[in-house]
């Protein structure tokens, strides 16, 4: 996991099903919640992450040693970060997008942002709700009014005509 | 390998809720990075999705920057769309002043109460940077006229002092300004920094006389109907000109240093270097460019002119020269050997 040389500070981190996870203190503090607990004090033992699960935790570390490996360039930065998305299902990003609005990471937070929306841009409705497992709670006069009401933003976009 | 997102073949079952355990909060930083279309168009999704939209940062944000262009894939938005999409977000933006206003439009005729409708919005939301371009690739005239004032004082909010007091950046590219309007600008705004206006028709005898001392740049440029122009403004570090020869138009600029020229007046600088003496020897910038479709172009440009430029404190030059192939740039260097202090020098040669 972490790189052991040359990086002292290690720290602890705990999943809220039980995983220890081992990451070079350099890393882990890209997390502001967790740049926090370390300026506190609080970092001593084990750091409790009771809202994130071992496998998006593990995720989110690779993340953190892969982007703090590379240095200030802005350019390489975000081509690590839209490979490292590259492969995640639906799932996984949504698990990301919380686990990085928990752990106050802006970065990882814009960029799977970013990709969840650019998956749903000029997508049919009715395929985003089956992707993303909408529920549609309107009534057809409901959602026909709501269309009408933005009509003009319908132009050019996929029709569902499965639907 | 198979981009897991565009699988349509997968159990879409495996997904499901996966969005809706997300907390509103999240959901609208997701829909802040979508274009303000497709942001309002999750409104149809489900209840919970109608009014997310509106939350998003563009409603209460300080800068609003819309262009018909797309920047990254250079794709050009439909007129109707696009007027759409900025008539919109003005009427839900929610933040009570704005201090960036940029619009990019492809405009078509002269008359539009839409973009009336833009002008006035950024008047009363007090806005500090206003960029308005109405011009078409080709940079065939749209003709649109910029309101005269007796009618946006009309149209100001209660409470608001007068019409673009807030201004610090006004930028008018392919929009007709009137002369009067361009003074009533200098006159009653009192942190005007800078002033650009470009292919504006009725632009004919400028008056630019900064009461206030903070107006610092300055461009004029395709104003092709200019007949006249005075310069009196005593912080005035930058001026570009692109246009016809006129008389010289610095009255009192003695802080101007950075100097921009294009058209006949950027050639009688260069062939004419005594008629611009009187303040050729302040500037510190200078930026040339040379079209060849004008009468100092049969010159003969192998010779150098009877009197040399004054550029004793000339430290950076940029000559942009349209060029016949073949043809000697050797009478260039009357410039550089004008400029004892010159320590950058960047040329640029388009062959005709």
């Amino acid at each position: 996991m972490a790189a052991e040389t040359g990086t002292p500070t290690t720290l602890t981190l705990k999943s809220n099903d039980d995983e220890l996870f081992s990451v070079a203190e350099s890393a882990a503090i890209l997390s502001v919640t967790i740049r926090n607990m370390v300026e506190d004090g609080c970092a001593g033992g084990v750091i409790p992450l009771d809202n994130v699960d071992g496998k998006t935790l593990a995720s989110v570390i690779t993340y953190m040693n892969g982007i703090s490996a590379i240095p200030a360039d802005e350019e390489k930065k975000k081509s690590y970060r839209d490979k490292f998305l590259s492969d995640k299902d639906f799932e996984t990003l949504a698990d990301m997008v919380l686990a990085a609005n928990y752990l106050n990471m802006s970065c990882l937070m814009d960029a799977v942002s970013a990709k969840i929306a650019q998956v749903m841009e000029k997508k049919s409705v009715g395929w985003v709700r089956r992707k993303f497992g909408i529920e549609n709670d309107y009534t057809p006069e409901e959602e026909a009014a709501v269309k009408e009401e933005h009509k003009w933003t319908f132009e050019g976009v996929e029709t569902d005509d499965d639907n | 390998a198979v981009d897991p997102l565009d699988d349509d073949d997968r159990e879409d079952s495996r997904n499901n809720c996966m969005i809706e355990k997300l907390p509103d909060d999240i959901l609208i930083s997701i829909l802040s990075c979508m274009r303000i279309d497709e942001a309002m168009r999750t409104s149809v999704l489900s209840s919970r999705w109608r009014y997310l939209w509106r939350y998003m940062d563009i409603f209460t944000s300080d800068t609003l920057v819309f262009d018909y262009i797309d920047n990254e894939t250079g794709t050009k938005m439909k007129r109707k769309k696009f007027k759409n999409l900025v008539n919109y977000v003005l009427n839900s933006y929610r933040g009570p002043f704005l201090d960036t206003l940029i619009i990019g439009y492809n405009k078509l005729g002269a008359r539009s109460r839409d973009v009336d409708n833009w002008i006035v919005f950024a008047m009363n939301k007090e806005v500090e940077d206003f960029q308005l371009d109405l011009s078409n690739l080709n940079w065939s005239h749209c003709g649109y006229k910029f309101p005269k004032i007796e009618k946006l004082s009309s149209l100001l909010h209660e409470g608001i002092e007068a019409p673009f007091r807030s201004l610090r950046s006004l930028i008018l590219v392919d929009v007709d300004i009137e002369d009067e309007l361009v003074r009533y600008f200098l006159e009653s705004c009192p942190y005007i920094e800078k002033l650009s206006i470009t292919a504006s028709k009725t632009t004919k005898n400028l008056q630019i006389v900064d009461s206030f001392g903070y107006l610092e740049e300055l461009e004029i440029s395709h104003c092709n109907n200019l007949q006249s122009m005075e310069i009196s403004a005593l912080n005035l570090v930058y001026f570009k000109y692109q246009g016809m020869k006129i008389r010289l138009p610095f009255k009192n600029t003695p802080n101007l240093s950075e100097l921009a020229l294009g058209g006949h007046f950027c050639d009688s600088f260069i062939y004419e270097p005594n008629k611009h003496s009187s303040y050729s020897d302040q500037l510190v910038d200078l930026v040339l460019k040379l079209q060849a479709n004008n009468d100092f172009y049969f010159l003969d440009r192998t010779i150098v002119p009877p009197d040399s430029a004054q550029l004793h404190n000339l430290e950076r030059l940029e000559l942009t020269i349209e060029s016949q192939v073949g043809e000697s740039l050797l009478f260039f260097t009357s410039l550089i050997k004008a400029s004892p202090h010159l320590q950058e020098f960047k040329i640029k040669v388009n062959v005709i």
